[in-house]
């Protein structure tokens, strides 16, 4: 068993990268699920420094409207979530850590899986619909 | 790097473990009366420094376990209380379980939080050294192995491996990532002990845009400030791999230490623990005031001799 772990431990790869689809504002096939998918993450990764009594409330119920079309408070007039537009959502170069706005988020060894960051993607790709 | 030189990595460190011991052994034979040496002690008390490994291996019969615990990031701000010293906020821990194989030799097993990465640790003390100077320094060769063992990344038809056109299928070895350090150590009398220790971390998948291989230079050491007590330091240079604004992991703390415990209390700019983890990922911005509280708790226990009959 030992040998097998050793045999298969060795490559050497890059990646992964996510190329999402090119959506269509007026397609009505929505992928994401706000609710299933993205609050996940949010409960998951992110509710921890993010509860009910702090500045931004990624709770349940909450996460949607504190987040979408709302200014974020360190990058004011920069949107936090703009629907269709990842460049214009601050949440975005958050996850990707593009340094564009500050910490990345999670922050320090806590990381989003690629999976992660393509479903929050996505859903501002599609609208970031409260779905 | 390819497979094949990663293997020949892997063949020349072996190599250089059983050589040694030949060494050693055709020395012995070549003297008769041979004077026994005397090897300069606890040049650290223990086997690890802050985050990095020390010279030091377990002595024979003895077993060790560790808590190694960061707090959240904070800043020179209003988060420094309101986070109460980033108690508040999310921590990395790791367990690990380490015990003697032979006089120079340990091995161990770790659990850390973040990932839920299984590591497999060696170290083996090559060079002692001497109160005679003969061996001016202390040199040891440690490896991890890291096994990942967070949620899969499930294969999309979005995701692609760097080349941005062959879909990405992951693997079991994608989870594995390796580290491998010669530790260069001296000790200055009883009054500071310092190291050098050349790093090799290999990650079978890269972050795309970085190679799989990363080189490091930490130094790191330890001022005695008292009977049992220590100032104790650690910087790393990352060599190659530096995204844009990355910054080397710095640590500055103090050590209380005793034959069996060590309780190391420090202010570090990473929140990484193990060394595939800290040199690929950019540390905290210090220069912009940001930082972490941790300590390391350290117990040694000792079995007993076996009576001979």
């Amino acid at each position: 068993m030992i040998m097998t772990l050793f045999m298969n431990s060795c490559t050497k790869d890059s990646g992964p990268v996510f190329i999402p689809k090119v959506h269509d504002p007026n397609d009505s096939i929505i992928t994401i699920s706000f609710a299933e998918d993205v609050q996940e993450i949010f409960d998951g990764e992110c509710w921890f420094c993010h509860p009910a009594n702090g500045d931004l409330d990624l709770g349940i119920g909450m996460s949607h409207a504190e987040l979408v079309n709302v200014e974020a408070a360190n990058y004011s007039p920069n949107m936090r979530v703009v629907p269709y537009d990842t460049a214009a959502s601050v949440l975005y170069h958050k996850i990707i850590d593009d340094n564009l706005y500050g910490l990345k988020m999670p922050p320090g060894a806590l990381n989003l899986t690629v999976q992660e960051k393509a479903i929050i993607t996505t859903w501002i790709l599609e609208g970031a619909l409260d779905n | 790097m390819d497979g094949n030189m990663f293997r020949s990595v892997i063949m020349a460190t072996v190599s250089v473990l059983l050589w040694s011991n030949v060494l050693y052994a055709q020395d012995a034979d070549s003297v008769e009366v041979k004077q026994p040496k005397e090897y300069v002690k606890q040049t650290f008390d223990h086997p690890q420094l802050i985050n990095t490994q020390t010279n030091e291996v377990l002595p024979e019969r003895t077993w060790m376990f560790r808590i190694q615990h960061r707090f959240g990031a904070i800043g020179f701000d209003e988060s420094f209380y309101e986070d109460f010293l980033g108690l508040d906020l999310f921590a990395n821990i790791r367990l690990g379980y380490s015990t003697a194989i032979t006089k120079d030799l340990m091995i161990g097993v770790g659990r850390t939080k973040v990932d839920k990465i299984w590591d497999f640790e060696a170290k083996y003390a090559l060079l002692k050294q001497t109160k005679d100077n003969k061996m001016p320094f202390s040199l040891s060769v440690y490896s991890n192995m890291g096994i990942n063992s967070d949620e899969a990344v499930e294969a999309d038809s979005t995701l692609f491996f760097a080349d941005s056109t062959t879909l990405f299928v992951p693997k079991f070895a994608h989870r594995v990532n390796y580290d491998f350090e010669v530790i260069i150590a001296r000790k200055f009398g009883n009054a500071a002990s310092f190291q050098f220790t050349p790093t090799f971390i290999y990650r079978n998948l890269a972050e795309p845009g970085a190679t799989n291989h990363t080189f490091a230079l930490p130094f790191s050491g330890r001022v005695r400030i008292g009977m049992k007590s220590f100032i104790v330091f650690e910087y790393a240079y990352v060599i190659n791999n530096r995204t844009k604004d990355f910054r080397d992991p710095i640590s500055l703390g103090v050590e209380i230490s005793t034959l069996g415990h060590a309780f190391k209390m420090f202010v570090s700019s990473t929140d990484q623990l193990l060394g595939q983890e800290m040199y690929t990922n950019s540390s905290y911005d210090y220069t912009d005031g940001e930082f972490l509280f941790g300590f390391n708790i350290t117990r040694k226990f000792w079995r007993k001799k076996k009576k001979k009959k």
